[in-house]
């Protein structure tokens, strides 16, 4: 007797579910040939949507692209600073009383001579320095004697005269006001401003 | 003309004694040799008897021991200790000499000629000189003139001291010429006033001379002469002579 | 014949014994003595004495006297006597009658000074008198009158007198001293009175300011600035209503101005090294005077202005050397060392003053012109010793020191005595130049 009763809800429910179904299956199939105010609006705002979402992919890839190019940019001046400041910064040293060339100074006028054939409209000022020991005065002629030096060597090399000036401090200007050997080393230098 | 003086020159330091031989030959005693030769003797060519001989060579041998003495006193120019000794030796030498010579003359000569030596004689005599000599003699006497030059050498080193502490030299001001000397010389009286400054040499510059002369004049007076010295003045001589700073 | 033979040779002796006699109480050597006591003269400057007793009268009486002191002091010449009782002025009259020349040299004296103040009104009447006290004579008598704030010239006036009896020049009274100081930061020129009295700023660059020269008739001054952004020689007149430069490319340093003319002689480097060239006084080149490799700066001029000293590194090292204008030929003077620079060549003609380095130090030396004895050092173990420069009557070096620590000026007599500092202003001072006699 159980089963049958079963037997029977079952039935039903699924009489219910086939009527359910066909009764929501017919309703858009009731208006197939009217399409409905918001099912346009709905299909507009996806389309729209998609559409945004495009654009703005574009947008961020641009922008990508803006910031990338700004990115080597920023790299290339930076590189380029690099190199400006380590033209500047390597100065070319000398030994006491000297303004012979040391091999090592005529490597660094080297890298010198390839950052200004890079750079072809760049004007330069070689200064001359000395350590403060000595005079005065025969200090300001060996400052003279050393900028010299490194500008005939820079030509040499192939720089253009015309872009290449001469200063000398002699012992007026030193980078280290130490009194020791280490300020004196530095202090005897060729250094290289861009104009 | 038979024996001749000696050809060279006579300068004023050389004796030439001739001790005349009776034969008219010329006996030279030749002591003006720088070089200390020893005395020619030149053999007159006539007799002369034996006796006559030997005294000659004494006599030539006294004179050329004091007459050397006497000159070289007097070419050094620094006669350290008076000559009172030596002057009255020689004189007493010649003395002896002219005696002989005398005796000679008068044995072999001439009347005038003998009368001739008298008159020189006479002179030589009076010249003054030996008056002095005997003043000397008295005052100090033989024996006590070595102590007493001593005494007077210490004095003057005294006094020297005491006018370098007083001598004032500026180099810049002379004008700094090196080795420059002038030799003052003065007298100090015996209670040690200086009196007469003069200048055996001069230096050529003129401020080197007038600070050697102030330096004398601000020691004036000095300290008197020291005791057992009796004499009238004292002389000093001073060569002052900068050495400089360099 | 013999007779006059036997006259000789007796006339002869007497003559010399005479002589000999007249020496032989007083034969005397000669005692030498080599070393002065005093190296300078013994002076002494009674206090002067103020006429009228005011207080005005004595302050400058004290004031004066003082000036007068440090000033010939300052000559080097001079050895001040200081006696309490014998300075002691008795307020009466400049020359008392009775001077006592005695008790001033029984102290060793041998000359002095007395002084006599008067204010009238504004203004001040000053007698001065020189005496030889050792000779016994008044060498020199003055009376100035001019107003108060005007008696150090009149003391200098007189201070110059003296040294003109004493020595024959007029000495360094009227002269003046130009020097380096970084008293604002900056290296300036600053002029001061030869004894470094009231220092007084000469330039504004504010940039480097170097090298300060005088012409021989003081009224220019040549300098190097980098006022222009690069060393040029500047050419002003003393009132600096007038002004050149001398502006080439390259380093310009170093000027020398030729005595007597408007001409200077420079190191400039515009042909490729520094070399040394003839200039007129507004910058045009007269001739080149140097041709070498290397280094030539540093000229200095022969007081005649025939030959010129300067530096060279032709042979590898700076060393000194001389040329002599007309005939165009260069001779190497030291030979000691591997640095000797700054040559100045002395007002008397006869000797150079140059610095050279030794053993690290820089120190001042003398070379006689002709080169032909050693030279001779004058500073020894005092820090660095460097940039000398005579005084007009080449009797005094004045030269920067650092024996103190900063940098300062220092003066010394000719021979490297009496060393003692000039002045002392803020920051260091350097490289100072001592002016021709105004």
């Amino acid at each position: 007797m159980k089963k049958n009763l079963w037997v029977r809800l079952a039935l039903c429910f699924v009489l219910a579910g086939f009527l359910f179904t066909v009764s929501c299956a017919k309703k858009p199939m009731a208006a197939p040939d009217q399409p409905s105010q918001e099912e346009l609006a709905a299909e507009k705002a996806a389309a729209e949507k998609v559409a945004a979402e495009k654009a703005k992919l574009e947008e961020m890839a641009k922008q990508k692209a803006i910031e990338e190019e700004q990115l080597r940019q920023e790299e290339a001046e930076r590189d380029k600073l690099a190199a400006i400041e380590e033209f500047i910064n390597n100065d070319i040293n000398f030994a006491f009383d000297c303004s012979a060339l040391t091999s090592e100074s005529q490597f660094v006028l080297k890298q010198k001579a390839e950052w200004l054939e890079a750079n072809t409209d760049a004007s330069v000022t070689i200064e001359g320095h000395c350590d403060e020991r000595g005079t005065n005065e025969y200090n300001l002629a060996l400052g003279d004697r050393r900028a010299q030096s490194a500008k005939a060597f820079l030509v040499e090399l192939g720089v253009g005269e015309s872009r290449l000036n001469t200063i000398s401090y002699g012992e007026e200007r030193p980078t280290d006001n130490g009194h020791n050997e280490q300020a004196w080393t530095k202090n005897r230098r060729a250094h290289l401003i861009i104009e | 003309m038979p024996g001749t003086l000696s050809s060279r020159k006579i300068l004023p330091a050389v004796i030439d004694v001739n001790l005349v031989s009776f034969s008219g030959k010329i006996y030279d005693s030749e002591i003006s040799d720088h070089k200390g030769k020893k005395a020619e003797i030149v053999e007159p060519d006539q007799t002369i008897s034996k006796k006559s001989k030997k005294e000659f060579k004494t006599i030539a041998k006294k004179n050329i021991k004091t007459k050397d003495n006497v000159k070289t006193g007097i070419k050094k120019k620094k006669i350290k200790r008076s000559l009172k000794k030596r002057t009255f030796k020689s004189s007493k030498v010649v003395k002896s000499a002219m005696d002989r010579l005398e005796k000679k003359v008068e044995l072999d000569r001439p009347d005038s000629v003998v009368k001739a030596i008298e008159s020189l004689k006479k002179e030589a005599q009076t010249g003054g000189l030996v008056s002095n000599k005997k003043k000397v003699q008295q005052a100090i006497g033989p024996s006590g003139s070595r102590k007493l030059a001593e005494i007077i050498d210490i004095y003057r080193v005294e006094i020297a001291y005491q006018i370098q502490k007083n001598w004032a030299f500026s180099e810049s001001i002379a004008g700094n010429h090196s080795d420059l000397t002038a030799e003052v010389a003065f007298k100090v009286m015996p209670d040690g006033r200086i009196k007469d400054i003069w200048f055996d040499k001069r230096s050529g510059n003129k401020y080197l001379d007038e600070s050697a002369l102030k330096a004398i004049k601000k020691s004036d007076p000095v300290r008197p002469h020291p005791k057992g010295v009796d004499l009238p003045i004292v002389e000093i001589g001073i060569r002052f002579g900068p050495k400089g700073l360099k | 014949m013999l007779i006059s033979r036997i006259k000789k040779s007796l006339f002869v002796l007497i003559v010399f014994i005479a002589a000999s006699s007249g020496r032989c109480l007083g034969d005397y050597d000669y005692i030498d003595i080599t070393n002065p006591f005093l190296r300078k003269i013994p002076m002494a400057i009674s206090s002067f004495s103020a006429v009228n007793r005011g207080n005005d009268e004595v302050d400058q009486a004290v004031k004066n006297r003082e000036l007068l002191r440090k000033s010939l002091e300052f000559t080097s010449y001079f050895s001040m006597i200081h006696n309490k009782i014998l300075t002691s002025g008795n307020g009466s009259k400049a020359a008392p009658p009775g001077l006592n020349f005695k008790k001033w040299t029984a102290s060793g004296v041998e000359l002095l000074i007395t002084g006599n103040v008067e204010i009238i009104d504004k203004s001040i009447k000053l007698k001065l008198r020189l005496y030889d006290t050792v000779n016994k004579k008044m060498l020199l008598g003055k009376s100035y009158k001019t107003t108060i704030n005007n008696s150090r010239k009149v003391i200098h006036r007189f201070c110059s007198e003296v040294i003109y009896c004493i020595t024959g020049s007029r000495g360094v009274f009227y002269s003046k001293i130009a020097f380096l100081s970084t008293s604002t930061g900056k290296k300036e020129i600053y002029i001061s009175d030869f004894d470094g009295y009231n220092p007084k700023r000469f330039t504004y660059s504010n940039s480097i300011t170097l090298f300060p020269a005088w012409s021989s008739d003081g009224k220019w001054i040549a300098y190097t600035s980098f006022a222009k952004g690069n060393p040029d020689i500047f050419v002003k007149s003393l009132d600096k209503r007038q002004s050149y430069l001398i502006n080439f490319k390259g380093t310009n340093s170093t000027p020398a101005w030729v005595p007597g003319k408007f001409e200077l002689a420079a190191s400039l480097s515009y042909s490729g090294d520094p070399e040394i060239y003839l200039l007129t006084g507004t910058g045009k080149i007269n001739k080149r005077l140097t041709r070498s490799r290397d280094s030539d700066l540093s000229p200095t001029w022969s007081p005649d202005g025939t030959k010129m000293a300067f530096v060279s590194k032709r042979a590898g090292t700076p060393q000194i050397y001389i040329k002599n204008i007309a005939s165009g030929k260069t001779a190497r003077l030291t030979f000691m060392g591997k640095y000797n620079t700054q040559p100045e060549w002395s007002p008397k003609g006869d000797k150079i003053a140059y610095s050279a380095i030794e053993n690290g130090e820089i120190n001042i030396y003398v070379i006689d012109s002709a080169g032909k004895y050693p030279p001779v050092r004058l500073t020894h173990s005092a820090g660095n010793n460097e940039s000398p420069s005579w005084s007009p009557d080449g009797s005094l070096i004045v030269f920067s020191s650092t024996r103190g620590g900063a940098s300062r000026i220092y003066v010394m007599t000719a021979f490297g005595t009496d060393q003692r500092q000039l002045l002392s202003m803020p920051g260091e001072q350097t490289n100072p130049k001592w002016s021709p006699r105004f």
